[in-house]
């Protein structure tokens, strides 16, 4: 598993304490939540989408966030106020926070999931590699050992060949720039 | 192969940076050649960061069934029992 693996191991790692936050900050989301009425499961699966809301703040973003807890019990909120508002907008409620609010609306594009499956005709080797690189922002050193390439210049020629191939891909099949970002 | 490899080397360096060049802005308004395919890159990074989220929750869900099952953590699992008492380990 690779979020409490051995650090000896030579996955690559996320640059954020994954179990410690985990185990700290559930159980208070979970308290939360149940007194909402929401099911364990739920529970779950909201704190785990303010987790990566959280993470791709912090990781992808550069943002420094002063208190994480407050952060995300805020990003729960907001997660529980759109699953149980039908229509879906946002309207004032206790801790509305705007800049939180576009962040939740950004993960739950629905339109965005139709598109995955074009994903793996760039081959799995291919998409760990862009992953660890764009996503779990690995460095191309530590990519070089895991993926077995002779130095980062190699791992670099790799890393863009890939990233081509998702690009042929999504100018094969025609995805509309409109699906995504308007 | 190289030139092309350049190619997305140069839009990389213009859509994620913080800083956009003017310079390569201007040369996308007269190229939609260009154009087009800065879209496509766009859509790309898009497409990669849905998947690495997918991991991620998957990566979540491995750490949640660990925390519930394992020996070193019956204290978390005694909190959450507290909180929902019906849901079986």
């Amino acid at each position: 598993m690779q979020l409490v693996q051995d650090k000896a191991s030579k996955q690559l790692r996320y640059d954020l304490d994954f179990p410690e936050l985990y185990e700290d900050l559930f159980p208070k989301v979970a308290s939360f939540l149940s007194k909402q009425g929401s099911s364990y499961d739920l529970a779950r699966d909201i704190f785990q989408d303010a987790v990566i809301i959280y993470f791709e703040k912090v990781s992808h973003k550069k943002e420094e966030v002063d208190n994480p807890e407050a952060y995300i019990m805020g990003v729960v909120r907001h997660l529980w106020f759109r699953t149980y508002n039908e229509n879906q907008q946002w309207v004032d409620f206790a801790g509305f926070n705007e800049e939180v609010a576009e962040s939740v609306d950004e993960y739950l594009n629905p339109v965005q999931h139709k598109v995955m499956s074009l994903l793996e005709r760039a081959g799995r080797k291919c998409l760990e590699l862009l992953r660890a690189f764009y996503y779990q922002k690995a460095s191309l050193h530590s990519i070089a050992g895991d993926f077995g390439f002779s130095g980062i210049r190699s791992a670099t020629v790799q890393k863009y060949k890939c990233l081509k191939k998702v690009k042929d891909q999504v100018k094969k099949e025609e995805i509309d720039y409109a699906d995504f970002f308007e | 192969m190289r030139t092309s490899l350049n190619e997305l080397k140069q839009i990389e360096a213009f859509l994620l940076s913080k800083k956009k060049s003017p310079a390569f802005e201007m040369e996308m308004e007269s190229n939609p050649d260009l154009r087009e395919k800065v879209i496509s890159q766009k859509i790309a990074y898009h497409l990669i960061k849905l998947f690495g989220r997918k991991l991620l929750k998957k990566d979540l869900n491995d750490l949640h069934y660990h925390l519930m099952h394992s020996h070193e953590h019956e204290r978390f699992q005694r909190e959450v029992q507290k909180i929902y008492p019906h849901h079986k380990i």
